[in-house]
């Protein structure tokens, strides 16, 4: 039997990896004037308007849990289509930007500020047709 | 960190909060509120009176305290975050339209103190004598549903506004210490606070255990420790001092009113405002609420340590605390302890008093009237006239929100 097909549960974010070896990042941009890293993508820097230092990067490897929750209804308006309760937090980057994510862990009890965080793929849900939606989340180093 | 040494530029002469160009003291002369309340209708909205309705009650309301024909009026502001398309003008054309502009604001949960600022500087410039700050919601039961959100937030389940407010309340408890029965006990003093007003939803005293043991909604916020959306309208009168002198003996005087959006390094004002794409880290992230708060005390002239009253962005538990330290009542990593303490509650010889209202925790919050009716408890205060909860010789009062778009709101009263 074939492996089911992953798709992104939104394009752009990140890549879908050919095979489990390659690293997994995700797609941002970054100032070159400013050295301030951007996830998602922008196509003008937020600090200083530039539109034409603003360049595609890879980014978001590591970083450190900078606060967490785990969210036991489901958010509204119906877009949503993954497990509840889940895990929810920012983690500020190696890169120096603090973002919202997905985080893979639901008992709060296992969790601390300030624990480091690695970047994974994770499937959300099985579509229509039989994929596996997956989604970027950060793992705590327990 | 690579970025570390990057420099947040803030350019002073450039914020819209800078003090105005004349300092004329600007009156309120009328507060009105309309009950914040839900209904037994399966949304929770009450089907009997509509949108217009309501506000038209908080409107007659204010015009009836003042003692002031709708006539007089030169401007109405009229703040809602998901009421109709010209919503001020639909409620206010019975009143006898009189050609005066009608500017409909939706400011998140700034709207209210939005308004206000608007009045200010309307009257101020010479636009007009007296202005009408009117704000009204009716908003349906459960999570706030808001297309802010980028659709890559929905799909990931993001677009809830506790994720922010839980986070928050978790970085505290990480870097303070605080606990959830602490977060039980702001709750608890706000819904004690809110028994004694008849503007207020909740109007029965819960335990700490209640609390706690309400559905988990958001760890470690439960039910119980969120605001609940729900439908109420508040309008208040505007004038210049020489016109307030004609219809009170009693004006209480707008100190200030200002209004701002986060900046870089504000993480807090920044997770409301997803189209930041990431926050610049920083070990003293400035937040929005010290900010604005700082303007307002500028052009106040007065401080936190002089205010009576502080009527605070309680949309959580967490959030009272974090609000009480960054409007700068007491230090970072101290309210836990002012809660445990019973300081800043309602029969405390200390001051200020927070939400002596019983705060949105209690009242609930139709966004778009929540920070009016803030101004209009402090105004009821500040004129004696707040019956059980009044609190003898407040003088000054501060009403402060902060919500989507990381849009912050301080407005300083006093008599």
């Amino acid at each position: 039997m074939s492996e089911r097909r992953k798709v992104p549960v939104e394009p752009g974010l990140f890549d879908i990896p050919a095979s489990p070896e390659e690293a997994i990042y995700l797609n941002g941009s970054i100032c070159a004037a400013c050295g301030r890293y951007f996830f998602p993508k922008v196509d003008r820097c937020h600090l200083c308007g530039s539109q034409e230092n603003i360049r595609d990067t890879k980014l978001g490897r590591k970083g450190k849990l900078w606060t967490y929750t785990n969210c036991c209804y489901a958010p509204p308006g119906g877009g949503y289509k993954g497990k509840i309760p889940f895990g929810l937090g920012l983690v500020a980057l190696d890169e120096g930007i603090i973002i919202c994510t997905r985080i893979n862990e639901t008992d709060t009890s296992k969790l601390k500020v300030g624990m480091e965080a690695e970047l994974m793929l994770e499937t959300l849900y099985t579509d229509e047709e039989g994929n596996d939606v997956v989604c970027f989340t950060y793992d705590p180093k327990k | 960190m690579s970025s570390a040494s990057l420099t947040i530029q803030r350019n002073e002469r450039n914020y819209s909060y800078r003090e105005g160009r004349t300092m004329e003291k600007i009156a309120i002369i009328g507060a009105g509120i309309h009950p914040f309340n839900r209904y037994p209708d399966k949304r929770g909205i009450n089907p009997a009176m509509s949108f217009q309705e309501i506000g038209r009650s908080a409107v007659d309301k204010a015009l009836k305290h003042a003692g002031i024909s709708f006539k007089e009026m030169g401007a109405a502001y009229c703040s809602t975050m998901i009421g109709p398309v010209s919503a001020g003008h639909s409620i206010l054309a019975p009143f006898g339209l009189n050609g005066m502009p009608i500017v409909n604001i939706e400011n998140a949960c700034a709207g209210g103190g939005t308004c206000i600022r608007m009045g200010v500087d309307a009257i101020r410039g010479g636009r007009a004598d007296v202005v009408l700050a009117l704000g009204i919601d009716k908003m349906p039961q459960g999570f706030i549903k808001m297309d802010i959100w980028p659709s890559w937030m929905e799909k990931t389940g993001q677009n809830l506004t506790p994720f922010g407010f839980a986070s928050r309340g978790r970085r505290h408890m990480a870097l303070y210490g605080t606990t959830r029965e602490q977060f039980a006990r702001v709750i608890v003093k706000n819904r004690k606070q809110g028994v004694l007003n008849p503007n207020a939803m909740w109007r029965t005293p819960v335990t700490e255990e209640e609390v706690l043991n309400a559905p988990m909604v958001c760890e470690p916020l439960t039910s119980f420790m969120l605001c609940s959306p729900n439908e109420g309208a508040a309008a208040l009168i505007l004038c210049t001092e020489a016109k307030a002198k004609q219809f009170t003996t009693k004006p209480v005087y707008v100190a200030a009113a200002a209004v701002g959006t986060p900046i870089e390094g504000s993480i807090f004002g920044g997770m409301a405002l997803p189209q930041m794409h990431g926050i610049t880290y920083t070990d003293t992230p400035y937040e929005i609420t010290t900010f604005v708060s700082q303007k307002a005390y500028e052009e106040a002239g007065i401080g936190p340590h002089d205010l009576d009253i502080v009527e605070l962005q309680d949309t959580d538990a967490a959030s009272e605390i974090i609000e009480t330290e960054l409007l700068g009542i007491c230090e970072m990593g101290e309210a836990p302890r002012l809660i445990d303490e019973g300081v800043t509650a309602f029969g405390s010889s200390k001051r200020p008093i927070v939400n002596i209202s019983g705060g949105l925790t209690c009242k609930g919050e139709p966004v778009g009237a929540s920070g009016l009716a803030m101004i209009a408890e402090i105004v009821y205060q500040l004129r004696g006239e707040a019956g059980p909860r009044q609190l003898e010789g407040a003088r000054a009062g501060l009403g402060h929100t902060i919500g989507m778009g990381g849009n912050c709101s301080v407005v300083i009263v006093n008599r």
